[in-house]
């Protein structure tokens, strides 16, 4: 049974996701904001991480940063899961630091993000290296691939 | 005798100060319009996304009027959702806060990428889509992305307003002749076309004319008011034409061609983001 950290301030969307991957068998733990995230990144260690941006205090992407520069931690993928925008920029820069994936929710209903931790969590196990992420071929594709859930 | 070009240091700190003002003020409108979305889309994701777990079984078996209810109950979070987006682009726009990404386009490949896109669409509601691209149709300076929204929009319109075995053809021709350094695009439907009175109205937002639509379409009543402003930032301009109920609905509209004055133009145009390599062109 894979491990997932849920990072995610809003009670309802935490219930939500909590709800759906449980009921398709994960082992979820939840964190309220980006400081309680690294504490249970660590604690937990977790399979795979899926992460708001806007938290107060410390937000996704500063979360992003600091586990992406800690060695001991780095190796977990982290999906962003967030509202924020879906710029070109925001996706780049999440991309950038270190994220394999940059879901805008809006996009995606729960069955499909469950869909993208799974393709996640098999291309992990089977090279053993966090899928390749940062490029802005990657960030384009992320921007169509959006865009097209949206219609 | 030559008028003092000379500001006085005065006139400079005053000039900085108001450039750092308005600096913060775009700062705070860019703020504001992000923190909006995130706080709209949050309490709309949490409704779509439960309704479509229960819609899927998550929480067991539900009886088939159960399901009707809750199936108009997603579609109206669904078009909220639009609304939202619509509402937030038309007010990113309208504050100069739009950021565009602006390069040479191949508007034929485009449409190219477009059709097949909505083959499948045309397909299932018994419409066909053709498509007419002048030869050799100068490359025109755009958003590629905005583009797609556009014909998006036009297309999406085209299809609902037009019933089966009826067409919808989109044109592009070099219109340069007419008006200088622009090509020309038509979408002209055979569908149900507009009312003289309406025609003028269309491109409001929330336009109060009749539309024969099914209830379960799609539609935001901002969408051809967000492309009328967003070909109006990107150096165009778009209206309607129609010979009044049952006689089909023809829009057009202008896209400067690369190098040309108009096309340079928008490298003046507030809030323009220049991908760093497209404008090899720019003096």
């Amino acid at each position: 049974m894979a491990k997932l950290l849920l990072v995610e301030d809003d009670p309802l969307m935490v219930r939500m996701y909590q709800r759906k991957l449980i009921n398709d068998g994960y082992d979820v733990e939840v964190a309220v904001n980006g400081e309680d995230g690294l504490v249970k990144i660590r604690s937990f260690s977790p399979d795979l991480v899926l992460l708001d941006i806007m938290m107060p205090k410390v937000n996704g992407l500063q979360v992003l940063e600091r586990v992406k520069s800690d060695p001991t931690i780095s190796k977990i993928p982290i999906i962003i899961l967030t509202n924020l925008g879906g710029s070109q920029e925001d996706i780049e820069r999440g991309l950038e630091l270190g994220a394999v994936a940059y879901l805008v929710k809006s996009a995606y209903r729960p069955d499909e993000v469950v869909a993208k931790v799974k393709e996640v969590l098999a291309g992990y196990t089977k090279s053993k290296e966090v899928p390749d992420a940062a490029s802005s071929s990657a960030s384009k594709k992320v921007i169509e691939e959006t865009s097209k859930k949206k219609k | 005798m030559a008028k003092d070009t000379h500001y006085n240091k005065h006139d400079v700190l005053l000039l900085e100060q108001q450039i750092k003002d308005l600096r913060e003020e775009a700062k705070t409108k860019d703020e504001f319009i992000r923190i909006t979305n995130h706080e709209l889309r949050t309490p709309l994701d949490i409704i779509r996304g439960n309704l479509d777990m229960v819609l899927k079984g998550e929480a067991g078996e539900i009886s088939a009027s159960t399901r009707e209810y809750l199936v108009d109950a997603l579609f109206g979070a669904d078009r909220l959702t639009g609304l939202v987006d619509d509402m937030l682009d038309i007010a990113r726009i309208t504050t100069g806060q739009m950021r565009f990404e602006l390069t040479e386009i191949n508007i034929c490949e485009l449409l190219e990428t477009v059709e097949k896109e909505f083959s499948p669409i045309a397909k299932e509601k018994r419409l066909v889509l053709y498509k007419d691209c002048f030869k050799d149709v100068p490359l025109v300076y755009s958003d590629k992305s905005r583009l797609f929204q556009i014909f998006d929009n036009l297309i999406g319109n085209a299809f609902k307003f037009t019933p089966r075995g009826g067409s919808v053809t989109i044109r592009v021709v070099d219109d340069h002749a007419n008006v200088p350094d622009t090509i020309l695009v038509s979408v002209i439907d055979t569908g149900s076309g507009i009312k003289k009175e309406d025609i003028s109205k269309l491109f409001k937002q929330f336009p109060d004319i009749e539309k024969r639509i099914l209830p379960t379409e799609k539609g935001t009543g901002l969408g051809l008011n967000l492309v009328w402003h967003v070909l109006k930032a990107l150096g165009g301009e778009i209206w309607a034409e129609s010979d009044g109920f049952g006689k089909g609905t023809t829009f057009f509209f202008r896209l400067p061609i690369a190098g040309s004055e108009r096309g340079k133009q928008l490298y003046n145009y507030h809030a323009v983001y220049l991908k760093s390599g497209s404008d090899a062109r720019k003096e």
